[in-house]
């Protein structure tokens, strides 16, 4: 009895297994067909998948001529500044705001936040040309002005995510602070920010990818090569007749890698973070 | 509660990476160029690829050493985004002085006023020659009698043909006298099964460039005279014909659907035209194109390949693209900005892109230098029959018109619904329904 137990389980478990790890074979096909690419000589043009099945030729060069090709260290420098400025000002002004609605009571709260939303509704497209007039009068084109300056007045769904994530936060911890003499910037920098590690570092993650992989912002208000970003610098690989997909795939490897690294370093505290609701008052 | 030397641990790292960022800050900030004060700055946007941007930055320095008192800024915008970026500059008014502009796009650009007129600065200049120049290009960026732009090279529609494959059937390679009659003859011989599993592996041609057809039938497109769209007439019905039979009849030339069967399969390229690969990928014999694509075909062909004129149909109407510079009605340096157009469609600037080999000067001077004439990267009769058809072309690959855009989208559903596999409009009933949609967005006056 104990013995078909037994099997039964192990074959559940080998099922279990196998089916985890044929998911796992479908998401990794798409960066092994990547690295793949990256690794094929310049007059290839067979870039099918069956390049999975022969990993015979490798031109490991690709990745030194991709970076050289371009002043890709320039790009990096260019799109690290811009990043690091916009997710600092994005997570400061969000979780500031998002501290106003978790706990302070004002009239037109539950309105205001409605409208807030609604503008994530909003395609930027919609919006990109009043947009750029705006900037342009600033005087801010071909600056990193307005990729960075915007962020100070937070994202929607950064203040959306994080007030969801207050609000678990029992009451109790602000008003032990408040009868201890806290004020209410006391509150947010000393008890808030640091029980919501992991909602912050959602934020974090979330809002460094983005910057780092945007496209649209930096193609539009940035014109000087000198301060194009590595989104720039990677469509620069695809021409009116042909695409260097080798460089193309080794240079956006080698992109992607602060943003593998970010995410597996945060992995943990970025899982806890979307399951928001798990402390409980 | 941890450590409280951990806390100061913490405290230390968050000190030291803040400290970083100021000093990768000011790095960046230091590292920036700045234009010299008392100069002009002048802004050129053109756009390419990253070698193409170092040769573009390279003449960018050159004409800064020849005119020590303008400083150039160079804007670069890689390929495909380049006229939706230009738009948003020109509607935010912040548009460079001198811009790339091509024959599809230009039309709809003047007719809105984004460009200034160049005859004054034409008539002004005793140094520049404009006579020098091929008229099909300079023609194509005239509007309303006036010069909106210098052409910075000339742009002909080469046949390539695989010289191997032709071999391989004993078929002779096309000649500039060929006519739509040789070209479905040669077909049935090169259109061939390799591999005997009664597939076709290699077919002969794609048609593309449509309206080359319809020139070629004396269809204009758009009637000159009556401002209406040429479409359902005989003439145009005859090339649409001949496109249709090419593919659907003869079976000479792939589907779209089989187009997109080689691409799915070979994971070929899907910029630009994206049937590009189809030719070194030896799926067609044949394939129509511009000099701009020989640096890629010589870079993976593993055959010998050629070029020659497009076959003729009733008449022999070639066909030349090319891009221009005009000069941005925004621009506060007009004068300045004219002595970059005169350096970048000049000699000089000619003559060092001929010998990069995937242009055709736009300067008959320049055209007939060795320069040119005696370049020996392949395809070996590329500078003469170039040269021919430059010489002879009077048309560029669409109608010239403000509105082309919207027509053109008009234009593309009805082809589609002719070359489809999937319950196809016939010939007749789809250039009807083609010139009705095209005339009443002509009638339309906004």
């Amino acid at each position: 009895m104990q013995t078909s137990t037994k099997t039964i389980r192990s074959v559940q478990r080998t099922c279990v297994w196998l089916l985890l790890v044929s998911g796992a074979v479908v998401f990794a096909i798409p960066f092994l067909w990547m690295v793949r690419i990256a690794l094929v000589p310049d007059d290839q043009i067979d870039m099918g998948l069956r390049l999975l099945a022969d990993w015979s030729d490798m031109r490991y060069m690709n990745f030194a001529t991709a970076m050289t090709v371009q002043p890709f260290h320039r790009y990096f420098l260019n799109t690290y500044i811009i990043t690091i400025l916009g997710l600092c000002g994005e997570v400061l002004a969000s979780s500031f705001v998002a501290y106003g609605f978790a706990r302070k009571q004002f009239p037109g709260k539950n309105m205001i936040f409605i409208f807030m939303l609604a503008t994530m509704m909003l395609p930027p497209q919609v919006t990109m040309i009043p947009v750029f007039i705006l900037f342009r009068t600033f005087g801010w084109v071909d600056t990193i002005l307005p990729l960075t300056v915007p962020s100070l007045s937070g994202a929607a769904f950064s203040i959306f995510l994080l007030r969801q994530f207050f609000m678990t936060i029992p009451r109790d911890y602000d008003d032990a602070a408040d009868i201890d003499g806290c004020n209410s910037f006391q509150i947010y920098s000393r008890i808030i920010l640091p029980s919501s590690k992991p909602a912050l570092l959602t934020v974090v993650i979330f809002s460094f990818i983005g910057r780092w992989n945007d496209l649209l912002g930096p193609l539009i208000y940035l014109n000087s090569p000198d301060k194009y970003t590595l989104q720039l610098g990677l469509m620069a690989f695809r021409g009116l007749y042909s695409t260097q997909w080798n460089l193309l795939m080794a240079a956006s490897i080698v992109v992607m890698l602060p943003c593998l690294v970010l995410f597996f370093v945060a992995q943990r505290y970025f899982i806890s973070g979307i399951l928001i609701g798990g402390l409980k008052e | 509660m941890g450590h409280p030397g951990a806390n100061y641990l913490w405290r230390g790292v968050g000190c030291g990476l803040a400290l970083l960022q100021l000093v990768l800050l000011g790095l960046w900030w230091a590292l920036l160029p700045r234009a010299d004060a008392g100069k002009a700055l002048l802004r050129y946007g053109t756009f390419g690829t990253a070698e193409q941007l170092l040769q573009e930055k390279e003449l960018v320095a050159r004409f800064e050493e020849l005119h020590p008192d303008i400083d150039v800024k160079l804007e670069f915008v890689t390929s495909g985004n380049y006229l939706f970026k230009l738009k948003m500059q020109i509607a935010g008014r912040t548009a460079p002085d001198v811009t790339w502009m091509g024959t599809e796009d230009f039309q709809d650009f003047v007719s809105k006023g984004a460009f200034r007129p160049l005859d004054d600065l034409i008539a002004r200049d005793p140094t520049f020659n404009l006579d020098d120049y091929f008229p099909v290009m300079i023609n194509a960026y005239m509007y309303q009698g006036k010069h909106y732009g210098i052409p910075k090279d000339n742009s002909p529609l080469l046949f390539f043909y695989n010289k191997e494959a032709f071999d391989a059937v004993h078929v002779p390679y096309p000649t500039a006298d060929w006519t739509w009659k040789e070209l479905v003859d040669a077909g049935k011989e090169l259109t061939r099964d390799l591999n005997g599993d009664h597939r076709v592996d290699q077919y002969m041609f794609i048609p593309m460039w449509e309206f080359t057809y319809f020139f070629q039938c004396g269809c204009p497109i758009i009637d000159p005279d009556t401002g209406l769209s040429a479409m359902d007439t005989p003439e145009a019905r005859t090339a649409m014909q001949f496109i249709h039979d090419f593919v659907y009849v003869e079976h000479l030339g792939p589907t779209g659907l089989q187009i997109a069967g080689i691409i799915a399969a070979g994971g070929a390229s899907d910029t630009g035209l994206g049937v590009v690969d189809l030719f070194p990928m030896g799926k067609v014999a044949c394939f129509a194109c511009n000099p701009a694509v020989v640096p890629y075909f010589t870079r993976v062909c593993t055959f010998d390949f050629d070029c020659t004129e497009l076959p003729a149909g009733e008449t022999d109407a070639q066909i030349v693209d090319g891009a221009a510079y005009p000069i941005l009605a925004q621009s506060r340096y007009p004068y300045e900005a004219w002595e970059l157009v005169k350096f970048l469609t000049g000699p000089e600037v000619q003559t060092y892109r001929a010998r990069a080999g995937d242009s055709v000067p736009s300067l008959k001077s320049v055209a007939a230098s060795d320069a040119f004439l005696k370049r020996t990267a392949p395809p070996q009769n590329m500078a003469e029959v170039s040269l021919d058809i430059v010489q002879k072309a009077r048309r560029t690959p669409s109608p010239r018109h403000p509105k082309w855009a919207e027509l053109r989208a008009t234009w593309n559903q009805c082809y589609e619904r002719v070359m489809t596999d999937d319950d196809p409009m016939p010939v007749e009933e789809a250039l009807r329904v083609c010139a009705e949609r095209m005339n009443k967005i002509l009638a339309n006056p906004y």
